[in-house]
């Protein structure tokens, strides 16, 4: 068991006494909590890439009404905060629409929409920057359409955008905090929970800190190991 | 016994053709014709259209006015509105003719024998084995058996080229354009992507070569085309061409690109 205990001087009068002992009775649900981040960011992050290549493929083409659809919807998500991008959902689309949508699909739908934007823009961006001569060349060599994206377009904008996807993941996760304002039981939510009912927030909070790092600072060192590996295998 | 005969009749024949990028004219009603094992070596000033020109042939770009015959049979033609209309048997048309680029010509997820095997897999719909075997073939010809599984990264610029090379050879193509192959090439390379070249032209496939070699253009050629600002300047045998000129324009390139 970890115990961690220090003095700190806050001014001439305050003294904090830390004690992280007091976290131990809250794990229960800072783990379930853990458990409804993870399950938005993976939400989030399937629903926003699938989201995101249609995105992409609607501003790659040469449609232009849609291409200036798509590209306000960007500029949109890309412009204002996530938290209203939230609050917005939740709170005025049902005013709107009369569509009341659950905390939590209201909080996976809005993290889709945004990542989405971001995700379409890498996934551009990695089509954009393959040589147009390599599409000449599946052209020539005969490939159809579908041919050329399965073997010679997807294959290299994905090695192109793999570690820009990852590191928007790693944004999105801890992205999810946000939805604790809806009221979604994520680790955020529970963090603060615990924090009032202890009356310990600098602990608790240290530890949920700690969390969200423990889980996002792997696929760093992912990404960078990454970055490295395709540096030296590009042609 | 002439090994390679040259005096088969039209393969490809352009007629009147115009293209134009926006508002500027890159080809002006240009009239070529590539015969049956015919080496044409195209040449001139950077921006001549000589690119535009192969690319065109090969169906890389639309154009504005003329028409392009395979075989004598329609193969493409303009609608006089900048609309481009394919002819019937476009698409087999079209796997007859490869093109090698300047660079950027090999796929740099897939090994050399990979990308030699692509084509004839998915687009010839030969068996496995076959496909390996052509590319083992078509591989050791341009001198690149112990590169079958090296990726395009981790091999010279010559080599990829003629790794390139043996991809359109491996599709069986009548005729292949040659894009310069060699400009972006370390001088101490050039020489291997030429001698490949060469043994190719030996062998009696049609080729239609851009490049700025000019001992390349005067020993393999069987004709030489001079163009300059969209049109078919001058054309002979690369010893005329070379050595009397006609035509001022094609002296006066000559006279700059040529030491002495």
């Amino acid at each position: 068991m970890l115990i961690f205990t220090a003095t700190t001087a806050c001014g001439p009068d305050v003294t904090y006494e830390w004690n992280f002992r007091v976290v131990n009775q809250y794990w229960p649900i800072l783990i379930q909590g853990i458990q409804i981040t993870l399950l938005i960011t993976v939400a989030g992050v399937v629903l926003g890439m699938s989201w995101g290549v249609i995105v992409a493929a609607a501003r790659l083409t040469s449609f232009l009404p849609l291409q200036v659809a798509i590209t306000g919807y960007i500029e949109l998500m890309r412009g204002t905060p996530l938290l209203v991008q939230l609050v917005w959902v939740y709170f005025a689309l049902p005013i709107i629409t009369g569509i009341q949508l659950p905390a939590i699909q209201a909080a996976i739908f809005t993290l889709t929409m945004n990542s989405g934007a971001f995700y379409g823009e890498a996934f551009r961006s990695g089509i954009q920057a393959i040589p147009k001569e390599q599409v000449e060349t599946a052209d020539i060599l005969g490939l159809t359409y579908i041919q050329r994206m399965r073997y010679v377009i997807v294959p290299q904008a994905f090695r192109i955008v793999l570690p820009v996807l990852i590191s928007n993941s790693i944004g999105l996760f801890k992205d999810t905090s946000l939805v604790s304002t809806l009221g979604v039981a994520d680790l955020m939510y529970q963090g603060n929970l615990a924090s009032f009912d202890s009356y310990r927030p600098l602990e608790i909070l240290t530890t949920v800190a700690a969390l969200y790092f423990a889980i996002a600072f792997p696929f760093t060192l992912v990404t960078r190991r990454l970055e490295k590996y395709l540096a030296r295998h590009r042609a | 016994m002439n090994p390679h005969p040259r005096s088969g009749g039209p393969v490809i024949e352009v007629r009147h053709l115009t293209k134009k990028f926006g508002s500027t004219t890159v080809l002006r009603d240009v009239d070529l014709e590539i015969r049956r094992g015919e080496v044409v070596v195209i040449i001139g000033p950077s921006g001549s259209g000589k690119s535009t020109l192969c690319r065109t042939v090969i169906g890389l770009e639309a154009f504005d006015a003329g028409e392009i015959l395979f075989d004598g049979i329609e193969f493409a033609r303009s609608d006089g509105h900048g609309r481009f209309i394919r002819g019937k048997d476009y698409r087999r048309r079209r796997l007859e003719m490869g093109m090698v680029f300047q660079h950027f010509t090999l796929f740099p997820q897939l090994t050399v024998i990979q990308n030699v095997m692509l084509g004839p897999r998915k687009v010839l719909r030969v068996s496995a084995d076959e496909a390996r075997d052509r590319a083992v073939r078509v591989l050791d010809r341009v001198g690149l058996s112990d590169k079958h599984n090296s990726f395009p990264a981790h091999i010279s610029g010559g080599q990829k080229q003629r790794a390139a090379i043996a991809r359109e050879l491996a599709m069986d193509r009548r005729i292949i354009f040659f894009d310069e192959v060699t400009s972006a090439l370390d001088p101490e390379l050039v020489h291997e992507v030429l001698q490949a070249m060469k043994a190719l032209a030996e062998s009696g496939i049609t080729m239609v070569v851009v490049t700025h070699e000019m001992g390349f253009a005067r020993n393999v050629a069987d004709r030489v085309i001079f163009v300059d600002s969209g049109s078919i300047v001058e054309e002979g045998k690369p010893q005329q061409l070379f050595d009397s000129p006609r035509v001022a324009r094609t002296r006066a390139f000559l006279k700059k690109i040529l030491p002495g």
